[in-house]
């Protein structure tokens, strides 16, 4: 019944959620979600079961839908202007200012994109992405990365994406910093977030199930009981639901008090407690040439070349590390590299460039790089670079997988998003 | 009489919309040409900045993002970010495939087989089948997939092609082959033909002689369906009258001001106050009165909105009527829809409207979106078990029902 619950019906809540939510991103996904949080309302449930003249309303013949099909070809930049301006002589409050809409509408297009690199950033997002790449950090002391709800659709399904093909990523604990609550609360990297302050991050495979048994109009009791469960689930877990974004929000800003933090570590559900505070660490963390944190950040190569100047060899540890900028990885690997190729970058439809270094350096160091699975982004792709220089090592293992090129840019109002351009693929 | 003419003529192109889970919007079919607006409006530097910002991501998302982008939907996604950024959940951007939608179920009656189908790789897959239409008539049931229509094959085509192919005029007929549990094939010719959905239904609760309605929605019809459905419960011996509200996500504000004037003549329904703070008043008229002699409850939930709202505010604020269940949604927003000609429709919130004496039901939520504040408080609060599972009109399954059973009892002892 309630999978037949359309995008329509979910577009005032997923405006509502939108507004709500601050999430960064996700736009797509959220008009969706609607959708598909709409059909576990409780009373809407109701209203299915009871109702079936409010069923049949809302669900009325697509059949026949009778729109005259007039032809105009959007160009896209008269058509922003024009809608614009429809706002500003009917909204029904004064419309004054255009930037809004227009990151408003980068909002939309990057949360369009369903992405988990690709993510649009509000003033203040962005303010503490920037923050995190001087080794400024709030919260409690992590840095965290989305990792893509994978799970597969069916054909039909496919076909019907907006309206099965929901899918909030899950929330990660990418690297637990130094000296952190975090850290002593005995969060590790890998633990991924259930909820937070009592709210949940839905997880999106459970809609897809109930979706999928709702869709069979199943009439035995034992089905029907179990309907009825993970209706019930869903309905508690979207009455406190919180999105991604906005779950990341409270554990990455704010420098007071704390939150109730619960996870899953390898599939057993854990509880914590964790205090919110400052947190000031170098960006370069370096002593007799060990460079254990490293932050790839505006400031990050004057530091690197400091530290290692004067070394024959160096021993860089990229464990723990997962917020970083690609320009500015890109900037320290010269550092540490001579020119040359060091992989290629597969874009759109498998084209494929390559990526290259031009080292304003003479001599370079031995480095011996320190890797784990929480080495990730951009740390992952300087390391795997680095492993390719004659004579450097590299101790711990990464997937074999490519890496998502990630850059960054700003908008106006401070706001900004990230863009995934490209993936790096080791080898020359 | 002229002011009330005039609002009237206004009120013909400012429809109410609803909100909340379930909500179904009602457009005034008056198409716009926003061509026409851009010659009358002036270019502004503010806007010019907005313009660059907007094109200038465009090309770079469009250009450097990893993947094959959709260049119209990243188009429309952006659009829906921009009507988003206002912060008002009833503003809103639809591209062709909602907005189609979207017209679709603001009709309460349309012409078709009464069906609704969903993309599948053979053409279209039924989802929901109408009571006592052509489809159901001919046996068709969810599930069943279409393969051709008039005999030509559907796999491959969109739903869109596919609706196409069915749509037709009023007495025409349609041929439709159909596979049900991917094995068994079965050719059905449907005769096309209007089907007005029912928005009012009626019960007679026999044990404490009540009468029952439920009112769906504020639609065209449904004022006169409203009619209808009094004629035949209230011909009964009556000892109060319940109508159900609960879920009705309201719609037609002329509906909401035709079921009022039922029950008081020629009141103010409702200020609204539009951009630039121009004030209009609704009012209601005169020579539809019922003469309901017997207590009046209504029943209400929080998806209980807009002309609902409306209707349920002015019977509480004249006194009429008792309201029994849950707080309603709170919306106190007037929308206008505007079509576009690319098949998109634009829904603007146009103006916010109180009600006679009610204070601003403006609903408000904190920032996780969770119900902190606004509209109207029912008389009888009555907490329901959310998973419950309630029968509508049955007392001894429907526990708001029930409260609204002893509330009559204790007026007319």
């Amino acid at each position: 019944m309630c999978v037949e619950l359309r995008s329509l019906t979910a577009l005032s809540s997923a405006s509502d959620l939108m507004k709500n939510y601050s999430d960064r991103s996700y736009v797509r996904a959220l008009l969706v979600c609607g959708a598909a949080l709409s059909a576990y309302a409780g009373s809407v449930v109701r209203d299915r079961l009871g109702n079936p003249q409010t069923a049949l309303i809302s669900n009325s013949d697509r059949l026949l839908a009778s729109r005259s099909k007039g032809a105009m070809d959007l160009n896209e930049t008269e058509y922003f202007h024009e809608l614009a301006d429809l706002l500003k002589d009917h909204y029904v409050d004064p419309v004054n200012d255009e930037t809004k809409l227009a990151n408003g509408a980068v909002r939309g297009m990057v949360g369009s994109l369903g992405d988990v690199n690709s993510v649009y950033m509000d003033q203040n997002q962005f303010q503490t992405y920037q923050n995190q790449l001087k080794g400024e950090f709030a919260g409690i002391g992590v840095e965290t990365y989305y990792e893509p709800d994978k799970g597969e659709l069916t054909p039909d399904e496919k076909l019907n994406e907006n309206v099965y093909g929901f899918r909030y990523p899950k929330v990660v604990i990418g690297a637990v910093l130094e000296g952190s609550a975090a850290q002593r609360a005995g969060l590790l990297a890998g633990d991924h977030v259930v909820s937070i302050d009592g709210h949940w991050i839905i997880d999106t495979a459970e809609i897809r199930a109930y979706q999928r048994l709702a869709r069979k109009n199943p009439t035995d009791k034992a089905s029907l009981d179990e309907l009825t469960r993970l209706r019930k689930r869903l309905r508690l877990e979207s009455d406190d639901g919180i999105t991604p974004g906005r779950a990341v929000d409270r554990l990455t800003s704010g420098t007071t008090g704390a939150i109730q933090l619960v996870v899953n570590r390898n599939g057993e559900t854990k509880s914590f407690t964790v205090n919110k505070a400052d947190l000031q660490t170098p960006v370069v963390d370096a002593s007799n040439g060990l460079v254990k944190h490293i932050v790839f950040g505006p400031t990050t190569v004057q530091l690197l070349r400091k530290a290692i100047e004067g070394k024959p060899q160096v021993t860089i540890d990229l464990r723990n590390n997962v917020v970083g900028d690609y320009v500015e990885m890109k900037n320290c690997l010269a550092v540490l590299a001579p020119s040359g190729v060091y992989g290629s970058l597969v874009g759109r439809g498998g084209g494929t460039s390559v990526f290259d270094i031009k080292s304003p350096d003479a001599h370079h160091p031995t480095v011996k790089v320190i890797v784990d699975s929480t080495t990730k982004g951009p740390a992952e792709i300087f390391a795997k670079a680095l492993a390719q220089c004659p004579g450097n090592s590299i101790a711990g293992s990464m997937p074999k997988e490519d890496v998502p090129v990630v850059k960054s840019f700003n908008l106006p109002q401070g706001a900004g998003y990230t863009l995934a351009t490209a993936l790096y693929r080791e080898g020359r | 009489m002229k002011t009330l003419r005039a609002l009237l003529w206004t009120f013909a192109f400012a429809i109410l919309f609803t909100a909340g889970f379930v909500h179904k919007d009602f457009r005034s079919g008056r198409p716009v040409s926003l061509s026409q607006i851009l010659l009358l409006a002036k270019q502004e530097d503010s806007s010019a900045t907005a313009d660059r910002v907007f094109k200038e991501n465009y090309n770079r998302i469009e250009a450097n993002y990893y993947k094959p982008v959709n260049t119209r939907d990243l188009q429309y996604a952006g659009y829906q970010g921009m009507f988003a950024s206002l912060g008002d959940p009833h503003t809103n951007f639809l591209p062709p495939p909602i907005a189609r939608e979207f017209d679709v179920q603001t009709h309460a009656s349309f012409v078709g087989i009464g069906a609704r189908v969903e993309s599948n790789s053979l053409g279209g897959r039924f989802v929901t089948i109408f009571p006592n239409s052509p489809a159901q008539e001919a046996g068709i049931i969810p599930g069943d997939v279409i393969t051709a229509v008039d005999g030509v094959a559907t796999a491959g085509k969109t739903v869109d092609e596919v609706v196409d192919r069915i749509r037709g005029k009023e007495g025409t007929k349609v041929k439709v082959r159909i596979l049900r549990d991917n094995k068994k094939v079965i050719n059905l010719t449907l005769k096309r033909r209007e089907i007005i959905a029912p928005t009012v239904t009626d019960a007679y609760l026999d044990g404490p002689q009540v009468a029952y309605v439920q009112i769906a929605t504020f639609s065209a019809p449904t004022a006169s369906q409203f009619d209808k459905a009094l004629d035949r419960v209230m011909a009964k011996p009556v000892r109060g009258l319940v109508i159900d509200l609960r879920g009705d996500p309201g719609g037609y504000l002329e509906t909401a001001i035709d079921l009022i004037s039922r029950f008081v003549e020629d009141k103010l329904v409702l200020r609204m106050k539009s951009f630039g703070g121009k004030e209009e008043i609704a009012t209601g008229y005169s020579g539809s009165l019922r003469n309901i002699k017997v207590p009046i409850v209504l029943l209400v939930d929080s998806e209980t909105a807009s002309a609902a709202e409306i209707f349920a505010g002015n019977l509480k604020d004249y006194h009429i009527a008792t309201l029994v269940g849950e707080h309603t949604y709170g919306k106190n927003e007037v929308q206008d829809v505007f079509p576009l000609k690319d098949g998109s429709t634009a829904k603007i919130t146009i103006a916010k409207y109180l009600l006679p004496s009610t204070p601003d039901i403006g609903r408000k939520v904190d920032e996780d979106g969770r119900f902190i504040s606004g509209g109207i408080e029912p008389d009888f609060k009555v907490n329901v078990d959310p998973d419950l599972v309630v029968e509508f009109g049955n007392p001894s399954k429907d526990p708001v029902l029930q409260r609204a059973l002893d509330v009559i009892k204790s007026k007319t002892n």
